[in-house]
């Protein structure tokens, strides 16, 4: 099944797909290898960086106790005492999903960051590639991606 | 909302098209209407559906009217083509408009006789102009508008007063519809007859 993400909210992408993975597993009887998610990321891609490019360029949500940006990616943060533990990215990623990271956000973001901090666009771009999680593949576009995941036999489901 | 305590069926189409037993099943659409203008079965354009022949095929359901109306289907464009190495016979778009986006079919002159009191957009400028719909249908992109929203739109306008009776309305913004925008009977149906014809899906 292809997620087409559109939205972030309180973890909702991470939700919806380990909800996914666990039906299909537990309720339906798949087997791992049976089931296959594809994340096409627009405006959440950010959740595909790594800690470093969070603290760099001060991405992401803020921790609601301290009010201050948390400084590292908690949505791939396996830390036991950080919310999505059990659902991160890389948990998913081991469970099979598949995260695409779409160029067009991928600029908005580089035309962004390099304004903000007065630096070379191209830098700033191969600077934000070189953190991408590992796995995490960059595409063209996210709807193209998800129409040719479609093409490829997933289902569509839409996060909004 | 249509009103299905008022509604009455409303199906009578799909004449020449092939329909799977999934979609009969798809619940009949319903508009509230006292006067509903009659369309015989088999008279719903469908040369669009035959026409979806190329290796990519996707369908927008666009239910909100902004520019991302092309705007979107334009970067699914543009990485198909500059991206996957596509040419441009190799993609074909549909782009639905229904819910809030159906005015977006419309030429100026509807659009100025009715979106005040339709209430199109919050400033009454077009987000997607004629010529920008022109311009994506140029590029292959055909364009549906879901004539269940122009009933119930036509059945707002009349309440709303000064504009005639509901069918009367229905009538007039289906000939106002920009060239070669083809009205179908219901979204819903359209996007799963594309589907059955091997188009993606993008909620738009």
């Amino acid at each position: 099944m292809v997620f087409d993400t559109h939205t972030l909210g309180a973890g909702l992408p991470l939700v919806r797909v380990a909800a996914f993975l666990d039906a299909c597993e537990h309720d339906y009887g798949a087997s791992a290898t049976d089931v296959r998610p594809v994340i096409t990321m627009h405006a959440p891609a950010y959740i595909g960086l790594n800690d470093a490019a969070w603290a760099r360029y001060t991405i992401g949500p803020r921790d609601p106790a301290t009010k201050q940006p948390y400084g590292r990616n908690i949505f791939a943060s396996e830390r036991p005492d950080d919310p999505y533990a059990t659902i991160a990215v890389p948990v998913l990623q081991r469970r099979g999903a598949i995260f695409l990271f779409c160029n067009n956000v991928l600029k908005s973001l580089v035309s962004s960051y390099a304004r903000r901090l007065n630096q070379p666009a191209d830098a700033v771009r191969a600077d934000l590639i070189a953190s991408f999680l590992p796995g995490v593949v960059l595409v063209p576009a996210a709807v193209a991606a998800t129409a040719m995941a479609q093409e490829r036999g997933c289902a569509y489901t839409v996060i909004r | 909302m249509p009103d299905s305590s008022q509604s009455i069926p409303r199906r009578r189409f799909l004449g020449g098209v092939a329909l799977t037993g999934a979609v009969l099943a798809l619940p009949v659409g319903v508009v509230s209407a006292a006067a509903v203008p009659a369309v015989a079965a088999g008279a719903w354009d469908d040369h669009w559906l035959k026409q979806l022949k190329a290796r990519h095929r996707v369908i927008f359901d666009c239910q909100t009217l902004s520019g991302d109306l092309v705007g979107y289907p334009g970067r699914y464009l543009d990485a198909m083509l500059d991206g996957y190495g596509a040419k441009p016979g190799d993609v074909q778009i549909v782009i639905g408009l229904s819910g809030k986006a159906w005015p977006a079919a419309l030429d100026d002159q509807r659009w100025q006789k009715y979106s005040a009191a339709g209430r199109f957009a919050g400033n009454g400028s077009r987000p997607v102009d004629a010529a920008a719909i022109a311009a994506f249908q140029k590029r292959g992109a055909t364009f549906l508008v879901c004539d269940d929203a122009l009933l119930q739109a036509s059945q707002d306008l009349a309440a709303a007063g000064g504009a005639g009776e509901a069918a009367t309305i229905h009538t007039d913004l289906r000939a106002g519809l920009l060239p070669a925008i083809v009205a179908v009977p219901a979204m819903s149906a359209a996007i799963a007859l594309a589907q059955q014809h091997h188009c993606a899906y993008i909620a738009a």
